[in-house]
Parts: C-alpha cells; structure tokens; sequence
C-alpha cells in the first residue's frame, strides 16, 4: 500500500506534468549544446510554458530569481542605471561557462585623462580598484633575494614591533641595492570586488592617498632560504596626497600660490610651470649635468606640497632626496675613510655644489638609545612654556649672533631640564644653494680641504632654533672651538693641518718674520714631517758616501 | 765555500710578500701624507693612484699588512725562530762594537766581517737591534694606529684615551719615518754580503755561501 501512494504521488508532481527540455530541443535544437546553465531545465527561466506548442510571446527570463545578490549588487551599479542587461556581458546559453566579458570588450582603451600619473596608475591597478565596492584590497610587495641569501627579519623591521614604517622600509630597500644585486622586488596592488557593483563615479584620489579606505594594508614577503612576511605602513606605497588642509603651511601656500597655478591642466606638473617664478635659479639648473642629461625635473627633488622647507632638512634627510637616485652613493665613495661617519655629518652637495655657500651649523639633539634626534619645538615649548622664543633665552645680550658660550651655558640648563642625553650636534650643510650640481670627479679629494681652519664653512656658522612655524639660522660668532669645546671637534678641525706644506718650508728657510727657531717651535705636530724628512736625507747621503768608498775601493 | 741555510721557505715567502706590501703602503702612505708628490710623480711620468684610490690601497693593504704581522708573530714563536735569532745574549756584547766599526772602516780596508752568519745564529747584535725594533716595536705601532684609524666612532673610546685622533695620527706617521728609516738603510745592507747580491740571493733559495777561509786571504 505505502508503495502506491509515493508512487501515485510522484506521478502527480507538477515536474512530472511540466514540459521537458529535451521536448524543446526538437524544436531549439542549438540549445541542446549549450555550456552554461546546462544543469537546470528550459522551464526554470522560461517561465510560462505549460505545453508545446507554447505561446509566442513569452515573459522576459529574469535572472534575480537565483542571482539574487549578484542582482542586489548590480542594482546598485552604473550598469542597472544605464539600462544594461544581463545578457549584454553575459552568454547565457554561452560557450564558455560562466563567464561575463571583461570591462575592456566594452571599454576599451579607456585613456584616463583626469588622472595623474596616469601611466603608474593603470600599469598597477584593475578596473575595480578605482571603479568597484572594494571587498577586499591590499598591497603585497615580495622581495625575492639572490640565491643562498638570508635576511633577519630585524633588517626590516628594525625595532621588533611587527610593523615596518616608511623609515625601516626605505632602509631597507637601501640595504637592499647595496648588498642585495639582483634581488628582485615586485609589487602588486590587488583588489577584489564585485564587477557587477561598478560605481556611478570613480573613487577620488583621497581614499587611497588620504583617508585610505582602499588599499588599507600591506605585507612585505621576504623570499629568502625561508620566507617569512612583515606588515609595512601603507603609506610606503602609497604616497600622501597633499589635503588642501595642509597647503596653507607650506611654503608655496604661505606665499599665496593656489592649486591652479600650477595645477593648469591635469598632466604632471613641468618645468615649465615651475620656471614662471623661480626663473633665475632654472637657468642655473638648466646648465648643468641633471637638466642636460635629462634625467631630473624639478619635481624630482623638490616636493612643492612639502611643509618641511628645505632649510630644515638636516644632512641624512638631504641625503635621502640624492639617494633616491645615486642609491650606491656609500660604496662610491668608499675611497673616503670612515665613509659612513662622514655622511653623519656631510650631505652630498657639501661637496658636488661648489657654487653653493656652505656653513657648519649647530643644533639641539637628544641623545636616546644610541640613536641621535634634533629637539623639535613641541618639546622646548613644554619646558619653555608656549610661544617661547629661543633665541631670546639663549642670547641674553639681544644681539643678531649667539656666541659659543652662550650656547654652552643653554646646553648645561637644557640637560638639567631634559636630561643628560641634550648635547649640541653639528653638520656642514649648504645654507645657499647654487642649482649646479655638475662636479662629479673632484680634483680636490684631499682631507685638507675640509680638515683646516682655512674651510670656509668654519668661517660661516650658525645655530639653528626651531621656531613655531619654521627655523631660524641665527649666525655663531667665535671660533668652532669655543662653541663646540670637545676633543672630536679639535681633533676634526685641525686633522689635516697637520701636514707640513710649501710655505712652512720657505718660512723656515729664513722668511719667516719671527725667525726661524721661533717659527719652527711653532710647528707643532708638522715637526714631525720636518724631522723625518731631514733624517731620511741625511741617511740616503750617508749611504751614499759609503757606497762611493766602497767603489773607491773596490770592496 | 760551505752552503749555510739561513731562511726557511715559510720566512721567504712571507719576506716577499710583505715587501710588496711595505712599498705599496709607503708610497700610498707618502701621497697620503703630502697629496702634491701626486702632480710631482705625473710630470715625471712616474705612474701614481689617484688619491682616492691611495686612500683605499692604503686601506686595505694596512689590513693585509696587519694579518701578514700576526703571520710572522705566530710563525717566529711557533718555530723558535724568536728564540734562536732575535734575543740578545751576552756574547754579543763584545761583537757589538766591532760590528759598528766593521761597517763605518773595516769594510773598506778589507778586512773580515767580524760575524758569519749560521742556521743557529744569523743576524748579528746591530741586526738584532734593528730588525727587533722594526718588527716588536714599530710595526706593531704603525698596525695598532692604523687599524684604529679604520673606524674611528668604533673606537673611539680607545682614541679617546688614547689622546685624540691627532695624536693617533701622529704616532702613526712617526713609526713610519722610523720604519722607512729602517727600509733604506735595510735595503743597502743587503749589499753588504760577500758578493754583492748575496744576501738577495739568500733570501730568495734559502741559504748562503760563504767562503771558509777568511775573506782578506781571499
């Protein structure tokens, strides 16, 4: 009995009664080939066919019965509101299964005027990125070393603390060009979104350059013996886009320039623009190695949206802008004893702008962990209290220039206040810059070019004081070593000095106004020159003597 | 004339090697200290590197210089070559005075040179005063200096107590007048042998002839 109920049941079921596809493929008999949605039944989107022959007019077949979040998402689009229908990217009967067409078989060649950069842009970027509801995006940037090579997961992110910040990532890098050849680097920008859901207008520039709602992590993969990933900021690849919140403090903001100025059509800014107002330096620039070779535009080096103004660079972060570039700028210079110790304290165009004043100048540093950072405002004003003005606390007399003792005097009342790691720091750095940077192979690689008081910069100092908004180079009167009374500093000052030259020999030799005893009491360490000198050409002249008695006599 | 063995291969090698080394860091060395003798040495067409180039020369052969030292250190202890050829004894005493005067009349009115070198003895007291100091007291100076000069923030503990850069600097450049005092006088008495090359030629087979009759009756 229970048998011929399921079986009368079965019988009864609407499936049983409703026409077959097979029914309709003796009439549709293309159909019978096709590659998608070959697992559901003619009827199931054909809705409305009862028997064959069925009507000629039938309902539109809708895909939201099955599709519905796809449908929910396309709603939402640009496609749904420009009337595009399903079919118009997808085959439904298609040959290959499931698959829309990409955005390129309607869109193609799409040239992206309005966008900056553009070439950058799209090399790296899908359509969805810009484009697409974003579920899922991120950075991978894989480092693949050499064969055999290791690398500490300490080189990249140097302070443990599973993130590597702009600083730790350049360093990298860096670390990377100089010891790494052939190391490979390869950076993908992936975004996963719905296709369906492509929004009416592309996203501005400020989800990724500001606000970041896109492109919200990265991950460094280290591809060595092992592999092993770090977090890195964002920010490292994707570059911050200036607000217009920030412009006013800038320097082109502070003098009144606005966007349009320069921004005039939305191709990358020129030389062009730039050479409108700042034409003298241009020429100067124009001349030179960088322009001629045409390697550099003036957007290279200089950031016009920087709030930082080039005077308040220090030394290593002048550096950092060359060595974009001349990356291997160490192991050129390796000839340079203590090559690093003196990129502590040099920048490059110390030496390749000879046109260029420069001047040693003096700062406020604290002393942390064996690591070396200028005093910023914030933290004098908390000791000073606001709105302080150094200048006035260090130089009591109100004159234009602060004298070495006063500086020392401000440094032993900073350390008791901040601590026993303030001390003074000192670099030589341009103060004015010429825009020729064409000397490359210096004639005068010679210590005593910088290792003597007759460098000029010891003859132009400064100390420099951050200020609210800026700092000031506020002239040192004095010598370097009432200001900098340290060991180092003499040593430095006077290191070269110590070779006795030319004139030296000519003065003792009877010219020397104070006499000759006197002025070779004088010398000091360049006696030693002297002495050994005159040694080595008494001992050759007595070998000599001896060797012409010997031929004398035959012996 | 009786063969007498006086340097081992090991010491002849090591002779040779350090020689090359010595030159090239005391010419690297004087353009170091007197940059001019570069535009000298060009006009009179003396091939010379570039300053920069000195500068790493001198660097990395002050290096070479310093494990060719510890070589030799390790080599005449390890050997008993120290022992055997450099300490003083009392019989030198005696030979001391006649040696100096060898050197400044003997050796032109032709008599014998008072010492004959042998495998168990082969330098003679001045020898012992001069290769000693050269090599106990001055090149260890020249190699300690020099290497705290290679990084000098690394060191600086040790400059610092030691009385600056400066001073450093200073002690260098003495030691190396004395060395080069040293290698002058080193290089024309290896002419002083039997026949003129020698003691070259000694030190390039090993071992030295030396006639066993004495040399006036010669």
């Amino acid at each position: 009995m229970p048998i011929l109920v399921i079986i009368f049941l079965f019988l009864s079921s609407p499936v049983g009664a409703a026409v077959l596809s097979d029914d309709c493929f003796n009439c549709h008999e293309d159909f019978k080939k096709r590659t998608s949605h070959e697992s559901i039944a003619c009827t199931d989107c054909h809705l409305g066919i009862k028997e064959i022959p069925h009507e000629e007019k039938l309902a539109r077949p809708t895909c939201n019965a099955c599709h519905h979040k796809t449908f929910e998402r396309y709603s939402a689009g640009i496609h749904k509101s420009k009337g595009l229908a399903c079919n118009q990217c997808h085959e439904i009967h298609g040959k290959k299964k499931g698959t829309g067409t990409d955005c390129a078989s309607c869109h193609p060649n799409v040239a992206h005027k309005a966008l900056p950069s553009r070439g950058k842009h799209l090399a790296a970027l899908n359509c969805v990125a810009c484009h697409g509801k974003l579920d899922k995006s991120g950075i991978t940037a894989t480092v693949t070393l050499p064969k055999g090579a290791t690398l500490d997961r300490k080189t990249v992110d140097r302070d443990g603390n599973g993130f590597a910040n702009p600083a730790e990532w350049h360093a990298f890098e860096a670390l990377l060009d100089q010891k790494f050849k052939g190391y490979k680097l390869e950076k993908q920008y992936w975004a996963y979104g719905d296709n369906h859901e492509i929004m009416p207008k592309a996203a501005d520039c400020g989800e990724c350059h500001e606000k970041r709602t896109r492109f919200t992590s990265a991950e460094g993969r280290i591809n060595d013996v092992t592999s092993y990933s770090v977090q890195i900021t964002p920010r490292v690849f994707i570059p911050e886009f200036p607000s217009l919140r920030e412009f006013p403090k800038t320097v082109h903001g502070q003098k009144g320039v606005r966007c349009t100025d320069c921004h005039i059509s939305k191709d990358k800014i020129t030389d062009k623009v730039c050479v409108r107002c700042h034409e003298q330096v241009y020429h100067t620039y124009e001349k030179s190695i960088h322009a001629k070779k045409g390697a550099t535009s003036c957007t290279d080096c200089h950031n016009p949206h920087l709030i930082k103004t080039y005077k308040e660079f220090n030394a290593k972060e002048r550096i950092a802008i060359c060595s974009r570039c001349h990356k291997d700028y160490i192991t050129r210079h390796e000839w340079l004893p203590n090559t690093k110790l003196h990129f502590d304290y040099l920048e490059c165009t110390t030496c390749h702008s000879p046109g260029s004043e420069k001047s040693m100048v003096f700062f406020f540093a604290d002393k942390k962990n064996n690591k070396k950072n200028p005093l910023q405002y914030e933290a004098l004003e908390q000791v000073f209290g606001q709105d302080v003005h150094l200048k006035s606390v260090i130089n009591t007399y109100a004159e234009n220039m602060v004298k070495g003792e006063e500086i020392g005097r401000f440094v032993v009342d900073l350390k008791k206040k901040m601590g026993e790691g303030i001390f003074v720091d000192a670099e030589i750095i341009v103060t004015k810059v010429h825009h020729d940077y064409s000397v490359t192979r210096l004639k005068e690689r010679n210590c005593i070019t910088c290792h003597s008081p007759q460098a000029h910069f010891y003859n132009s100092m400064y100390l420099i004081l951050p200020e609210k908004d800026q700092h000031i180079y506020v002239p040192v009167k004095g010598t370097l070593l009432s200001v900098y009374p340290i060991g180092m500093a003499l040593d430095i000052y006077l290191l070269g000095e110590e070779k006795i030259t030319k004139d030296d020999i000519y003065a003792l030799l009877g010219k020397a106004p104070e006499g000759s005893t006197a002025y070779a009491k004088s010398l000091g360490f360049k006696l030693i020159d002297l002495v050994g000198v005159i040694l080595v050409i008494l001992v050759i002249l007595s070998i000599l003597a001896h060797a012409l008695l010997r031929i004398l006599v035959k012996r | 004339m009786k063969k007498v063995f006086l340097h081992t291969l090991t010491i002849r090698i090591w002779h040779w090697i350090n020689a090359l080394i010595v030159i090239a860091l005391m010419i690297t060395g004087i353009q170091l200290r007197a940059p001019g003798v570069e535009e000298f040495a060009r006009r009179m067409a003396f091939w010379i590197p570039e300053y920069s180039m000195a500068v790493l020369i001198h660097k990395y052969l002050g290096y070479a210089m310093a494990l060719s030292f510890l070589f030799w250190v390790l080599y005449i202890l390890v050997s008993g070559s120290f022992r055997v050829h450099y300490i003083p004894r009392p019989s030198d005493i005696p030979i001391l005075g006649k040696q100096a005067l060898y050197y400044l009349f003997g050796v032109f009115q032709g008599s014998e040179n008072p010492f004959i070198p042998t495998a168990e003895g082969k330098f003679n007291p001045l020898q012992k005063i001069a290769y000693g100091s050269v090599m106990l007291v001055i090149t260890p100076l020249i190699v300690v200096t020099g290497v705290l000069f290679s990084d000098i923030f690394f060191f600086r503990g040790i400059i610092d107590w030691l009385g600056g850069i400066r001073l450093l600097d200073a002690l260098h450049v003495v030691a190396s007048y004395l060395f080069l005092l040293n290698l002058i006088v080193h290089l024309y008495m290896c002419t002083m042998g039997h026949h003129i090359f020698d003691h070259v030629k000694a030190m390039i087979l090993g071992f030295e002839e030396i006639p066993e009759e004495s040399p006036s009756k010669h």
